[in-house]
């Protein structure tokens, strides 16, 4: 046996030995018959090389472009914004188990984990108790955030198994020019793999810490009469981690929730196209028993959160004669939350006889249609323009809260109506200067109209450098759970307005050498009228456009890349959050961020190791405690075709076991979350 | 005005020296070959050795094979450096500059990159009835009278092959390359194939 080989097995056998005893053998059998496909992934494009390939891999080898950024393909370096694409390959070698792990390898972008959620920011601003509104997330293109909480679900309760990316586009700088709400921060564009993409059948299992075992199977074609189609089915159940210690409940089974975490979560998607029409849709369902930190229960297991999401994309794109792109596409969301919550007292101060609990449940829902044409044509030969509009009907967003037993104290039945028009205009000046200018103007039935704008001047003065200069204009609309939620003590706030940013952003990307590049950017982000927690005039708790807030610094990220599979990847951003009113440093701010990952081939292209370093420096709570700097480390082996359509991966996470928390938002009881000590999985997929 | 905020102005300073250090690269007297023109390159060196011409289209038994490209030269020296001194059914390659498609006619091999668009159908007219293989880009090509479209799709380099217009000017594709193309365009009475 190949040494490389042994390591493996050896890799396996030992992180076999440390699971939990293997209560589903079936189970693990079912994990030893499981895929990704190999893709070809060039970031350096050395002519010479390529040419060595044979004309059927050549034809595997992807150019780097990005979607999200202009709403067609274009070269990274034309591109509006400052962008990072993780690629499937990375995805694989890296071991990223959901959206928030590959999130976090992407420089100055960081994530907060409540237990049940993860919540995303980046360059200083992640605000415990918002929902990652101001990142934009979208598959294919279709928005993914809610229109109850506007979240950006990127755990386990989003709606993609990571099995299933082709690549993720992380857009940095304002979107809201060509998407609206929401596109703050960054836009984040999921690709899809296709039909192509598998070319038959894939199945995959995993087994990991906390007695998680996840399965997937997946089938893909594309046939000689163009008709392509993909469909997976996901499904993953964990015993949840119920070794965090909970000092504040020590006399409650000695501080530790049997059930943290706790989560049942099966999840499907489809893709087909056939000529000019492409539909796709998806579903997820995420139960979770909710942790220690969301009541004053502990150690409850009744308490539990569902996330159930749904959509649907029907879109027709034809290119015309004369270079015209019609793009028109209609939607359907559907996003419905469950909450219930164990509490020694009814909701909002009613008392109950002493030791007894009640159930407080929460239940949202959002069923959406919308649809949107686009129009791109190249004009005068340095012009590309692109116009379209969009219309978005909430025709349900509900939001009930009662005890069981007892008062209904929220029952808000709303809709909602969006329209929005945008143009776009890519003008080449010379042959090496872009201007790219656009704007959008959206009208929301609940707060009237806004008018984003965005200009980037793009300028390559020579081999291998580009300097964007970007300034842009984003919103995020108050949400439903803004506007309508009422409860004793607390009252609705239907006069909310849209958050907004004014951003200012300078890049400049090198190419260093034929294996190093290098991309440095400064930022200044200016927000208004951040919707926050506050009291009224009679003391009662409302949303009010209450904060102002700014973030300034600069961001480094070396990326190289050399023969037979070596990569390495380091970043290091610096940012300078604050107050608008009281110059202090925002909560859950971190000044320092760095992230190192390194992947090293092992054996024959066929074996490789990936090493993660993440790094942020010390954080305050919204209660003003100081949380401190911390760093985690992931360990992956992963080995590709080894026997024939088999893929192996075995990764241990938070590697050296670094105890840290997370600050959470003011709904929690505590301020900050124990998080997640070593893990480990081992998975493997197989291809037929 | 925000970008008069000092740390910001230091910081932007800072990228000014950095950028003039980017513009005293070595060899830096033009740009590079984009990623898509790189892999475009490579495709046609590929490609001319999957194709037959018919031997008087070559104006004596040692001439070179001439590839040319109509136009603003999309490939840098990436076409250059690949092709120029391989050997193609025996005869070297060169790859030269053409400024117009009656020059163009004396190539075996034309690639009439996008930027050429607006006289894309005069040059095509003008290259009808010689045994010159066209490649292009874009969704017309083929309908003008071009014999190989690239497209790109799903980030992959895909082709289009009109066979029908091959054919009709003696060059003569390989049954292998065919196999490659998205879609192959055959003489009418033949169906579309693949």
């Amino acid at each position: 046996m190949n040494a490389a080989v042994k390591m493996i097995v050896h890799g396996v056998t030992a992180a076999m030995a440390a699971a939990a005893p293997l209560k589903h053998p079936a189970f693990v059998l079912a994990m030893f018959l499981a895929v990704g496909s190999v893709h070809s992934q060039t970031n350096e494009m050395e002519t010479d090389k390529l040419a060595a390939l044979s004309f059927k891999d050549l034809m595997e080898v992807q150019i780097p472009t990005v979607y999200g950024a202009s709403k067609h393909e274009q070269s990274l370096t034309e591109a509006p914004a400052d962008v990072t694409i993780v690629t499937a390959d990375e995805i694989k070698k890296s071991g990223y188990r959901t959206l928030q792990e590959i999130l976090n390898r992407v420089a100055g972008f960081y994530t907060i984990s409540d237990g049940a959620y993860d919540y995303i920011g980046t360059r200083g601003f992640n605000r415990p108790g918002d929902y990652g509104g101001r990142i934009l997330i979208t598959i294919d293109g279709h928005r993914m955030n809610d229109d109850i909480f506007g979240a950006a679900a990127i755990g386990t309760e989003a709606l993609l198994d990571v099995d299933l990316i082709e690549r993720v586009e992380v857009i940095r700088g304002p979107g809201s020019s060509l998407y609206g709400n929401n596109a703050v921060l960054a836009v984040i564009n999921i690709i899809t793999r296709r039909g192509r993409d598998f070319n038959g059948g894939e199945a995959s299992g995993a087994y990991g810490s906390y007695d998680t075992y996840t399965g997937r199977f997946s089938y893909g074609n594309c046939y000689t009469n163009g008709l392509e189609f993909a469909i997976s089915g996901s499904y993953l159940d964990s015993g949840g981690n119920d070794g965090v210690y909970y000092p504040e409940y020590a006399n409650i089974n000695h501080g530790y929730a049997e059930h943290n975490g706790a989560s049942r979560d099966p999840s499907a998607f489809a893709s087909i196209s056939y000529q000019d029409f492409f539909l796709e849709g998806g579903f997820v369902q995420r139960t979770e028993t909710i942790p220690a930190a969301y009541t004053d229960v502990f150690n409850d297991s009744r308490g539990a959160v569902t996330d159930q999401r749904a959509f649907a994309d029907l879109k027709w794109q034809h290119h015309f004669d004369n270079a015209w792109e019609l793009t028109t596409r209609v939607y359907y969301d559907h996003y419905r939350y469950a909450g219930d919550y164990p509490s020694p007292q009814y909701a909002y101060g009613f008392p109950l006889y002493p030791g007894m609990i009640t159930m407080n449940e929460d239940r949202d829902d959002q069923e959406s249609l919308g649809g949107e044409a686009q129009v791109s044509k190249p004009l005068f030969q340095q012009h590309r323009v692109t116009v379209g509009t969009e219309y978005r009907h909430d025709f349900m967003l509900d939001q009930r809260n009662l005890d069981v037993g007892g008062p209904t104290y929220l029952n808000a039945n709303d809709t909602a109506n969006t329209v929005g028009a945008y143009v776009q205009d890519e003008y080449s000046i010379l042959h090496n200067l872009i201007l790219n200018a656009g704007a959008r103007y959206d009208w929301f039935s609940t707060f009237g109209d806004t008018v984003n704008p965005r200009v980037a001047l793009i300028y390559s003065p020579c081999t291998n450098s580009t300097f964007k200069a970007i300034y842009g204009q984003a919103f995020r609309a108050p949400t439903a759970y803004e506007l309508y939620y009422v409860a004793p003590g607390y009252v609705s706030s239907e006069h909310l307005k849209p958050e907004t940013i004014h951003s200012y952003e300078l890049d400049y990307d090198q190419v260093l050498n034929p294996h190093l590049k290098l991309a440095a950017s400064v930022f200044y982000y200016d927000v208004d009228d951040l919707i926050s927690f506050g009291l009224d005039a009679n003391g009662n708790s409302t949303f009010g456009n209450l904060a102002s807030a700014t973030s300034q610094g600069g961001e480094i990220e070396l990326d190289g890349n050399w023969a037979k599979g070596w990569r390495a990847q380091l970043s290091y951003t610096y940012a300078d959050a604050r107050d608008g009113a009281t110059d202090q440093r925002l909560s859950n701010s971190p000044e320092h961020l760095a992230k190192f990952n390194l992947t090293a081939p092992l054996w024959q292209e066929k074996v490789f190791a990936n090493l993660e370093l993440l790094g942020m420096s010390d954080r305050t709570t919204i209660g003003g405690n100081e949380l401190g700097a911390y760093w985690v480390a992931n360990f992956t082996l992963f080995s590709r075709e080894i026997v024939k359509g088999l893929d192996l991966s075995a990764g241990i996470y938070n590697l050296f076991d670094h105890k840290y928390s997370d600050p959470v938002g003011s709904d929690f009881v505590l301020d900050s979350v124990p998080q997640a000590g070593r893990q480990f999985r081992v998975k493997l997929t197989y291809r037929f | 005005m925000k970008f008069s905020h000092p740390l910001l102005t230091r910081l932007s300073w800072l990228a000014l020296i950095a950028c003039a250090g980017g513009w005293f690269q070595p060899a830096a007297a033009r740009a590079e070959a984009t990623p898509e023109y790189k892999l475009k390159a490579v495709y046609l060196f590929k490609m001319v050795r999957f194709v037959k011409w018919p031997t008087n289209s070559f104006p004596a038994a040692d001439s070179p094979l001439v590839i040319g490209i109509l136009g603003e030269n999309p490939f840098d020296h990436e076409l250059d450096k690949l092709m120029n001194g391989t050997v193609v059914g025996g005869r070297t390659v060169v790859v030269k500059g053409m400024a117009t498609a009656t020059d163009a006619k004396k190539c075996q091999a034309v690639f009439i990159p996008a930027s050429e668009q607006a006289n894309l159908h005069l040059h095509l007219t003008a290259l009808r009835t010689v045994p010159v293989l066209t490649v292009g880009e874009g969704t017309e090509f083929l309908d003008d009278g071009g014999m190989v479209e690239f497209f790109v799709e799903q980030n992959k380099i895909r082709f289009n092959i009109n066979q029908a217009q091959a054919d009709a000017e003696g060059v003569r594709l390989d049954s292998q390359l065919l196999s490659l193309a998205s879609t192959v365009r055959q003489a009418a009475g033949k169906k579309e194939a693949n």
